[in-house]
């Protein structure tokens, strides 16, 4: 389940925020434009899947290396030990 | 009394004089008002004279080349916080985590010893985390390039530990707090994170007598 910080991830990539617990109040814009306490807590319903794909990307990316590097995760996995 | 010769095993037969008895027989536990006091009583102090002073109740030796307190080390008080609020940050400016904790010294010569224990998670993004202990206003300790493993990919670290010894060099409420940031600005890293779960901080703050 997303977080707070997995929502500011998303609304704000480029960062300059600070966030306390997963309450609108715990949020410090430091560095950035704020976002409405809406728009935060409507970014809840799509922070899941946006995680999601961030994990699927990071995973392709990784598999693309292996790829080029002509291996399976299992058999990088018997190389790092 | 006379001012301290050192110690002397007499033999038998020998003649105890007025100076033996003040340089050697009265060397025992020297009481004296204050420092000044002794120094103006024993002008040439031997090395493992003793004394008292009634201005700070603690009892000295002299090694040589000072009066050194007996005693010292000793814990007089500790403080402990806990904070379990997971809190990241995106952002190279510094800002408090959310651990503090606060001391009253019971003596300006004490000094505090620091330790904090706090779970930190980099996300999986090319950043690393810098930490910061500080004492009111002042930054006493910094932590840099903390999970730093150069690649766009989360690592969890357990625990960071700050431990430093302090000399605050007062009697008044003293508060310390920790502050973090994320050295990469768009990338964020999380503290009282680790292994997937929310975690705890603390801060143990310890008065050490002089």
């Amino acid at each position: 389940m997303a977080t707070g910080s997995d929502v500011l991830s998303m609304l704000i990539p480029n960062g300059g925020w600070v966030i306390s617990g997963d309450d609108f109040s715990g949020i410090n814009f430091i560095d950035c434009d704020p976002i409405s306490e809406s728009d935060f807590k409507a970014g809840f319903a799509k922070a899941d899947k946006w995680l999601a794909d961030q994990v699927k990307a990071n995973a392709d990316a990784k598999s693309a290396v292996l790829s080029k590097l002509g291996l399976t995760a299992e058999e990088a996995a018997l190389l790092i030990g | 009394m006379g001012a301290p010769l050192g110690f002397k095993t007499f033999a038998t037969g020998d003649v105890l004089t007025a100076a033996d008895t003040n340089g050697y027989l009265m060397q025992g536990v020297w009481v004296f008002a204050d420092a000044a006091a002794r120094t103006a009583a024993v002008t040439s102090p031997q090395e493992g004279n003793y004394s008292y002073l009634k201005s700070d109740d603690k009892t000295y030796y002299y090694n040589g080349s000072a009066w050194t307190a007996l005693g010292g080390g000793k814990v007089l008080q500790v403080v402990n916080a806990i904070y379990g609020t997971e809190t990241s940050t995106a952002s190279s400016t510094y800002a408090d985590t959310g651990l503090t904790a606060t001391i009253t010294p019971s003596l300006s010569t004490s000094k505090v010893l620091a330790l904090v224990t706090m779970p930190f998670y980099k996300d999986i993004s090319n950043t690393n985390g810098e930490f910061k202990l500080i004492r009111t206003s002042t930054t006493i300790a910094t932590l840099s390039n903390i999970a730093y493993n150069g690649a766009a990919t989360g690592l969890d670290i357990g625990t960071v530990s700050i431990n430093y010894l302090d000399s605050p060099a007062t009697t008044s409420a003293t508060t310390y707090k920790v502050q973090f940031c994320s050295q990469a600005n768009s990338s964020r890293v999380i503290i009282n994170r680790a292994g997937g779960q929310t975690n705890q901080s603390s801060m143990t703050l310890m008065e050490i007598g002089a």
